[in-house]
């Protein structure tokens, strides 16, 4: 709906953008729930004093880790197999992983490797949302992604939206894991790429247009003159646009947010050890986030599908994984964050064992590896196994529902809750999964 | 539209508020010198006229009584004739008014 560029009407203003134009930004349709029920909703405390965890960082690797080349090695493989790192010790014993994994080696005690992901689909889009939502659909993304469902079940914190995305949702050719039938109010707050060169989020810091102006001012003649709703009763879209001119507001006014996204507060020296990249300083962000209150914080680091050459990208991608990961781990737990804070490391699939003619590998949804830490996680602990050429998992496997499920459940959120789509009809957050056994304890 | 449940089109969202607070689009349709509101202030020395013409082309009315009376309770309390219109035609973008009937 922010398509407010790509037009060209006749009538401009000076600056080239039509009055129409800054109209779309504000074009609503006619669905959703009212403000009463959203209060209502928020109001509801989620956890019901079961929760583990009060937030959840998410890392998410887009296009799909590698199994073989990182955390599940098979070194008695045949070449094509195997591929061409070696592998080192961990800080738990008789486990290993991949040589260019050395510092997540030494923090590998702080969390759970899971060896037996698996699903049944390799195309990204519908992988992606499936991992992501817990539930299989169309590529499309029939279903919310568990950040858009977390802030559903637990509204805002302060003046901190709830669910952030850093930089961005993963998108291969359309954005994924967006909210669904729940709505934009559910969406992920985009914060932007921390790496960059002076980093700001769009449009947040005061430096727009209400620098230098009377913010008091402006907001008294904003009340006064914007009496819409005084005229329009139990319209959704004008409730809507009324909570979130509020929350805009007084994230543009608070320090509390602004603090929040300012990354330049952080040590230099610490941001260095991230690593000043987009990942490394996507994951301090993260961590500055849930350590403020944020519920959900997904950081995105696509760019692992490697489908030529896959070494030579792996060369390059896993240390900078390495150095931010195992950064964000020992620095979250020297904070005492890992006591509150689920830590989750996905990709939407692994990778295929044989590699292919390029040097590459291609997409494998039967065999993955996930990290779990925090919030109740074994510490020192692995899960699962894969056959001897890493190709398909022996015993149970964690599906995507599986890890859906333990995500919710640590925050306290029924995973089977009925949520209604815009339509009225119920549909379960989860249908099936449970918790991954073996994890918790 | 479809008859798929997950489309869901034109809903407010936070940042689309963010952006007509404190976004540079409307920045400059507020701060810019050589923005409409500037070449309104130097032809209309009449405040009453002035907001009249920001009405005409924000919302396409003219003020009530009770408008026109806020804003110039704004204008006699405070010291800048341009710094109040600005803060004018800000609000004026931001009511919820120009967001749904236009």
């Amino acid at each position: 709906m922010l398509d407010i560029f790509f037009r060209r009407p006749p009538q401009l203003w000076c600056d080239g953008v039509s009055r129409r134009d800054l109209l779309r930004v504000g074009t609503l349709a006619p669905l959703g729930l009212s403000l009463s029920q959203f209060l209502a909703l928020q109001s509801v405390q989620a956890d019901g004093g079961r929760a583990r965890a009060q937030s959840v960082l998410l890392v998410y690797l887009g296009g799909g880790l590698s199994h073989h080349d990182s955390f599940d090695l098979k070194p008695e493989a045949p070449e094509e197999i195997r591929g061409k790192y070696k592998p080192i010790a961990t800080a738990i014993p008789g486990i290993e992983v991949g040589e260019l994994l050395s510092k997540t080696a030494q923090i590998l005690d702080k969390l759970t490797l899971i060896r037996s992901g698996a699903h049944n689909n390799d195309h990204h889009e519908t992988a992606t949302n499936w991992v992501l939502s817990g539930r299989f659909g169309s590529p499309f993304g029939d279903h919310p992604a568990l950040g858009a469902v977390v802030a559903h079940e637990t509204g805002f914190s302060g003046k901190l939206p709830p669910y952030v995305a850093i930089p961005r949702n993963p998108s291969f050719t359309w954005e994924l894991g967006k909210s669904a039938y729940l709505g934009g109010r559910f969406e992920s707050f985009k914060a932007g790429d921390p790496g960059a060169e002076k980093f700001q989020v769009r449009d947040l810091t005061v430096s727009g247009s209400s620098a230098s102006a009377d913010t008091a001012r402006r907001q008294t003649l904003l009340t006064a003159l914007d009496d819409l709703s005084t005229r329009i009763k139990g319209n959704d879209q004008i409730d809507t646009y009324d909570e979130f001119q509020e929350r805009a507001a007084s994230m543009i006014l608070s320090k509390e947010a602004q603090t929040a996204f300012d990354i330049d507060q952080e040590d230099p020296k610490l941001r260095d050890e991230y690593g000043r990249n987009t990942f490394g300083q996507s994951c301090l962000l993260a961590r500055r986030l849930v350590e403020r209150g944020v519920r959900f914080a997904t950081v995105n680091y696509g760019g692992w599908d490697h489908h030529a050459k896959i070494f030579e990208s792996l060369d390059k991608k896993l240390p900078e994984f390495d150095h931010g990961f195992a950064t964000l781990m020992a620095d979250m737990d020297a904070r005492g964050l890992l006591a509150t804070t689920l830590v989750v490391v996905l990709g939407e699939f692994g990778r295929t064992p044989k590699v292919n003619k390029d040097a590459g590998r291609d997409h494998w949804g039967p065999a993955a590896s996930l990290l779990f830490a925090g919030a109740g996680v074994r510490r020192g602990h692995v899960i699962g196994a894969t056959d001897k050429q890493g190709a398909a998992v022996i015993g149970r496997a964690v599906r995507p529902a599986d890890v859906a499920f333990t995500i919710l459940d640590s925050l306290g959120i029924d995973p089977r809750k009925q949520l209604r789509t815009p339509d009225g009809r119920p549909i379960e957050i989860l249908d099936e999964g449970d918790l991954i056994p073996d994890l918790i304890g | 539209m479809t008859a798929c449940a997950c489309e869901r089109n034109g809903e407010v969202t936070l940042p689309q508020l963010l952006h007509l607070q404190n976004g540079d689009m409307v920045a400059r349709k507020v701060l810019s010198a050589e923005c409409r509101l500037m070449s309104i202030l130097d032809k209309e020395a009449d405040d009453k006229k002035v907001l009249e013409e920001l009405y005409l082309l924000t919302l396409c009315r003219l003020p009530t009584e009770k408008e026109k009376s806020i804003v110039h309770q704004v204008l006699t309390q405070s010291s800048g004739r341009e710094g109040v219109f600005r803060d004018v035609l800000w609000a004026l973008i931001n009511t919820k008014e120009f967001a749904f009937n236009h």
